[in-house]
Formats: structure tokens, sequence, C-alpha cells
């Protein structure tokens, strides 16, 4: 073979893989076998049949870039419609579930000629998702919707199914032991820089006073529960007041109550019972 | 045979067990508050020989079983997976209507030794349920006669 040839066969190769494909590579080496050899002559039926298969595999992958072009901009397009479908239901979900617990708390905390007050009463539901720290999954509850005071905090708590140091908070601790809780806070937070009272507010409810200072409603009775659907524990319902006998704690000897306080809290246990049915079928078709 | 039988919410609520814990108070959550029973009744003799709790919140029962106490006859307990409450209760021998006051104290004589707090609660409140079973379902003034037993 001479340099020429050699060299002729050497492009038409590169380029026959770079632009067309394996066939035109293979129909070369087809041309070569043919040839023998015998001088550049001998190579133009084979070269000829070459540059007619690159030139077709060439078109062909032409027409395949451009179909997976379309393709990507068309699954871009539906990515983008899902997620904003997704999100609206998900604004949809949130809304529906607020009006569910804004109606509890007007149930819940009005009785008798006892209004509800607008910024010391509340209730939230939250939500527990899942995130991974670390290769470490960690739970946390997130407000997935608020009736009363600073309904668009951002406020969450960690929680785990393990550790109960990991569970932060009234809502963490509802969260490890899976039963309804009353609690009350050991005093009312302090209006002035008294540390004692602020580590007497922030240990009573399961919190750092770092964490008790940067809540913006120190309210001082709450009850919860867990809030499951499908069998499992979806989230959190956290009923908060800043106010006094608000949120009524069980009778005891030590703490007896009026006949209107046990009508009361009857009527606030079933009130709970009623809309934690409600809240389980509502919160079940909401995908997190 | 089975024959559901619907609890009374007041009712319900007159039972509810409250535990101490700092600074408050523990209850059983309405999740684990039973909405109504199933009696699983042999139509041959009319002896009970299973009790099904159906509560809010779709939690199915797991392969964990308690069984309660040595007594006779022998009670199986199928759990919650996640909250250990009671879903189902099979007895060795099928039981009749009088037997269920006893069964349910049983119920609550093994509460205090369960350590987890739902788990615990749920079962002293369907202890006290069964032992007072004549008078926690809706409109039913005295236990249904279903023959047998």
């Amino acid at each position: 073979m001479s340099k020429q040839t050699h060299w002729l066969l050497s492009a038409t190769a590169w380029y026959c893989v770079k632009f067309a494909g394996a066939l035109s590579a293979a129909g070369l080496a087809a041309s070569a076998i043919y040839a023998k050899g015998d001088g550049i002559s001998s190579w133009i039926p084979g070269l000829g049949m070459t540059t007619i298969i690159a030139v077709a595999e060439f078109s062909g992958k032409r027409i395949d870039e451009k179909e997976k072009a379309i393709r990507v901009a068309t699954d871009r397009k539906a990515a983008e419609a899902i997620a904003k479908a997704e999100a609206r239901s998900d604004q949809i979900a949130r809304q529906i579930v607020t009006g569910i617990i804004k109606q509890l708390r007007i149930r819940f905390f009005e009785f008798g000629d006892a209004p509800i007050h607008k910024t010391e009463d509340r209730i939230t539901l939250f939500v527990c998702r899942e995130r991974v720290d670390n290769g470490v999954v960690k739970k946390r509850l997130e407000i997935f919707a608020r009736a009363g005071a600073y309904a668009d905090s951002t406020c969450s708590w960690d929680v785990s199914d393990n550790e109960s140091d990991e569970c932060r908070g009234i809502a963490g601790k509802i969260w490890l032991k899976g039963t309804q809780i009353f609690q009350e806070a050991a005093c009312e937070y302090p209006k002035d820089d008294d540390l004692g009272k602020k580590l007497q507010y922030a240990e009573s409810l399961g919190i750092s006073v770092a964490e008790a200072e940067r809540l913006r409603l120190k309210s001082i009775s709450f009850t919860g529960f867990q809030c499951m659907t499908g069998g499992d524990c979806w989230g959190v319902i956290l009923v908060d007041s800043k106010r006094k006998n608000q949120i009524l704690q069980p009778e005891t000897p030590e703490s007896p109550k009026t006949k209107q306080e046990k009508t009361r809290f009857r009527e606030q246990e079933k009130l709970l019972k009623q809309y934690a049915d409600i809240l389980c079928l509502a919160c079940e078709g909401i995908e997190l | 045979m089975s024959t559901d039988l619907y609890f009374d919410p007041d009712k319900v609520a007159d039972r509810k067990p409250y535990e101490q814990i700092d600074h408050g108070w523990a209850s059983v959550s309405p999740f684990d508050i039973p909405d109504y029973l199933t009696l699983g009744i042999d139509p041959k003799d009319g002896f009970i020989h299973c009790i099904d709790f159906h509560y809010q919140g779709g939690e199915t029962a797991g392969q964990f079983q308690r069984l309660i106490d040595p007594g006779d006859p022998q009670i199986r307990v199928f759990q919650g997976q996640r909250s250990g409450k009671i879903l189902r209760m099979e007895f060795s021998a099928p039981i009749r209507f009088e037997q269920i006051p006893d069964i349910g104290g049983r119920i609550n004589g093994a509460a205090p030794s369960i350590e987890a707090p739902s788990t615990r609660l749920n079962h002293m409140l369907v202890g006290r349920l069964l032992q007072d079973w004549d008078k926690v379902f809706t409109k039913l003034d005295e236990p249904p006669n279903l023959g047998g037993g």
C-alpha cells in the first residue's frame, strides 16, 4: 500500500467513525480487503460505496439528534407542568386543611360568652418531613397549616423515632409518646430578662432558652396528638394558648373542676376526636 | 356471623385513662379510641371467638401478638404496627357474652406492665370499655341478645 493510499484510508476511516458510524467504517475495511492494495484506482468502487453509507449514517444521526432534542424539550415541559400542578394541588390542600383547623379553633376556644382571642389562641397542623443529613435520615415537623397568630411562621421542630433528646418541644414530645398530651408551662415567659424564669419556662416545654426566645407567641397551655393517615403518622396537631384555662387539663383530686369546666373539658375532648377524624381523611390524599 | 357495635363517644370519654407526666397529662390519642367493634360469633352456638376494634387512621395489624396473662381462655391480641393499639382479640376457646367483662378486666390488669405509653393507654381504655360493655354502646339499653351463649 502506497503512502498516499495509507493516508487516504486513515483519513476516511477517521471521518467515517466520527461523523457517520461503525457501518461505514466496516464498509471501508471491506473495500480495503477487496482492493488488496492494488493502487488507488482499485479503491474507487469501495470508497464510493463507503461514502454513500457514510452519508446515509450521518443523516440518520442528525435526525436522531433532532428527535432527542425534541424529546428532551417535551420532557422538560411535561416535568414543569407536573411540578406546577403539584404545587397547585399542595396549595389547595393547605387551604382546605387550614379551613378545617380554623373552624376547630373557633369551636374549641369559644365557650359561652367568652370570645376567642385573635392572637393568643392557636391551632397548628405540623407535617413530618424527612431529609438526608450526612447520610442520616432526619425527621422534622414543619408547619403545614395554622389557624391563629403567625400563620406564616417557618418554625419547625426536630423529631426522632428513637432518641427522646432529639424530639424538641411539645410537638416533639407528642410525636415521641404517640399519646394525646395536656401540658402547661411551669410559668409565664418573663417580660424582663429574668433568666431563671426563662429557663423554667423553656425546660417545662422541652426546649432550650434560645429556642424559647425565638418563639413569637409564648404560649402557656397546650394539647395535641399525632395525626394518623393510611396507618402511618402524618404529623402532629397542636393546640396552644397564651391564656390560662383555655385548654383545660384533666380533673384531679388536687385540682377539682367546676361543673362548667367539666362540661367544657368534655366538649373540647369531643371536638378534638371529631376533627381528628376529619383531618385524617383530609390529609390522606396529600402527597408529601 | 359478625355483629358491629358502635361506641357512644360520651361513654367512651368517661372512661378515658389519664396518666401524669412532667408538667401535664397523657391520654389516649383520638386515633387510639375505637369507634366500634365487631364481634365474631359462631352461628352454631352463638359463642364469640374474636373481637375486632375499628379506629380512624387506617393502621393495620402487624405480626406482633401479645398474649394476655396465663388465664383461661387465652387471649391473643393483635396490635397496630405503629401505635400498638388493640386491633383484634382472639380467644383460645369461644366465650359467652357474660365473659366479656372478665376479658376486659384481664386486659386492664395487663395494661400497667406495658412500656409504650400509647399501647398502655389504649389497653386500659379497651379493658374499661369491655368491663362496662353493656353501658358503652350507642342506642343499646341492654346487652344485645344474639342467641346462644
